[in-house]
């Protein structure tokens, strides 16, 4: 995992005690096979911006990297129907660059364009991948696309599996992980009122890394119920969670003022952050309770 | 030989391989490692010094360039990952020894002082005013919001910005 905080070294990478090979395979079986092959001695590599991130920072490369660049059916964008509702396929090398760009993303998806503005800078975005976002299990991405339900595509050598985000994030950890081919979003349920944002708190205005980020998307029906909500919350070293207990107690609801206080502890109660030498697990709690209920402060206003 | 494209051309145990470029219009062609650093290549290789080197990890501009129209910071980039493309460094911006309009409203501006991160800077304002001649602050804040200045304070940088801007904006 990394650390955001290690001190910055500048100058040349550390001497690298084994050499490290490229391997650019053209399909997603071979590339399957190569990581088999090698193991842990093998990482897969895309935009390799948190790579080189990582071996400034002291972590040597992997002896075989397995670039993903070449396998085409990765990249792009694919516009999709399914079962009369529209669906947005983002190839796991897209990168972040291209799906702020995108137009169906600004228009249909905008909480994942405004997720995408807030990370790292421009010439980073340029390079950094939509797949290596999530597969970074921490990346500020991640709480958008879990409120958006998208779907995370993978293979696994010999089938396409087809996962939520959070559920793929946990197969990062495991040996021989499925390979991200894509992100698919569903089109998000329509409503009398949409309440839906993203929010980054860091320790400053831009490019930095989040203390706390924090989704949500709701529908709200012509009586002011809420009728659906999806909320979640990430930041620091751990991975996003969706805040069930949160939903739970915000679905059905007329929300009125009172309901922001058992709101805020539910929020304190359910997210569990990570302390780092910066940030307290304590003090992102409560930066993650108040922007939240200062969000929903808003809607009833 | 495995049917992947694999860059393992072996020299005493050290992997390298032919990187061909065309940097500031020119042809160049390297023998380097594959997981060398660009930055590593334009400095050390090719002698263009103007390209600084600062934090090593994308997160300070300074090493800002342009490869096939697009910015990005050249110490992010291994050497297999800019094989076959085209780059622009802060050498190739002037013409005829003539300095670019961005470099003169930068020196008319005040727009930097130490002058470390300005070819990084410039580089940044070039991609974003060839994408949108005329842009708002929020435009040029989030442009260069992956370049740091210690120096000025970016008052300096958002005016020469802006001139430019109003330039462009008389010209359309």
């Amino acid at each position: 995992m990394v650390n955001e905080h290690e001190p910055l070294m500048s100058g040349k990478p550390p001497t690298l005690p084994v050499p490290t090979k490229i391997w650019r395979p053209s399909d997603l079986s071979e590339a399957w096979e190569l990581k088999r092959r090698y193991g842990s001695e093998a990482c897969y590599i895309t935009g390799g911006t948190l790579i080189q991130l990582q071996r400034e920072q002291g972590t040597p490369l992997a002896e075989h990297l397995i670039s993903l660049d070449k396998i085409n059916v990765l990249e792009g964008f694919d516009q999709l129907e399914d079962e009369g509702q529209f669906k947005l396929r983002i190839g796991a090398l897209t990168t972040l660059s291209d799906c702020h760009r995108n137009v169906f993303i600004e228009e249909y998806w905008p909480i994942l364009a405004e997720a995408i503005r807030h990370v790292a800078s421009p010439a980073v975005r340029n390079r950094a991948t939509i797949g290596g976002n999530v597969c970074y299990q921490v990346g500020d991405v991640i709480p958008a696309l879990m409120v958006l339900e998208a779907e995370a595509v993978s293979f696994d050598g010999t089938t396409y599996l087809r996962n939520d985000i959070a559920t793929y994030i946990q197969s990062v950890n495991g040996k021989d992980h499925p390979i991200l081919t894509s992100i698919t979003l569903p089109e998000p349920p329509v409503s009398a009122q949409v309440l839906s944002f993203f929010k980054k708190v860091g320790r400053r205005e831009a490019f930095i890394p989040s203390i706390v980020t924090v989704a949500c998307y709701t529908c709200i029906n012509e009586s002011g119920e809420v009728e659906y909500i999806r909320l979640a919350a990430g930041g620091g070293t751990a991975s996003p969670k969706r805040l069930y207990e949160s939903e739970r107690f915000l679905q059905k609801k007329v929300l009125v003022e009172e309901d922001l206080g058992r709101l805020y502890d539910l929020v304190l109660q359910e997210y569990v952050p990570a302390s780092d030498p910066f940030t307290t697990a304590e003090y992102r709690k409560t930066v993650a309770a108040n922007v939240i209920v200062s969000e929903f402060e808003k809607l009833i206003q | 030989m495995d049917k992947s494209d694999a860059v393992n051309v072996q020299t005493e145990n050290v992997p390298v391989i032919d990187l061909n470029l065309t940097i500031n219009e020119n042809p160049v062609k390297v023998q380097v490692e594959p997981t060398a650093r660009l930055v590593d290549i334009l400095r050390d290789e090719l002698q263009l010094t103007g390209t600084k080197i600062s934090c090593g990890i994308g997160r300070c501009g300074a090493c800002s360039v342009m490869i096939d129209g697009q910015l990005v910071n050249a110490c992010l980039t291994m050497a297999y990952q800019a094989d076959q493309t085209s780059i622009t460094t802060i050498e190739g911006v002037s013409r005829d020894q003539e300095m670019d309009p961005i470099q003169k409203a930068f020196l008319e501006e005040g727009g930097f002082q130490c002058g470390y991160c300005t070819p990084g800077m410039v580089m940044a304002v070039k991609v974003l005013l060839e994408e949108v001649p005329v842009p708002t602050e929020e435009d040029i804040k989030m442009a260069l919001s992956g370049n740091l200045c210690r120096c000025t304070g970016y008052g300096g940088i958002i005016r020469a910005v802006q001139r430019m801007a109003a330039e462009n904006s008389e010209v359309r």
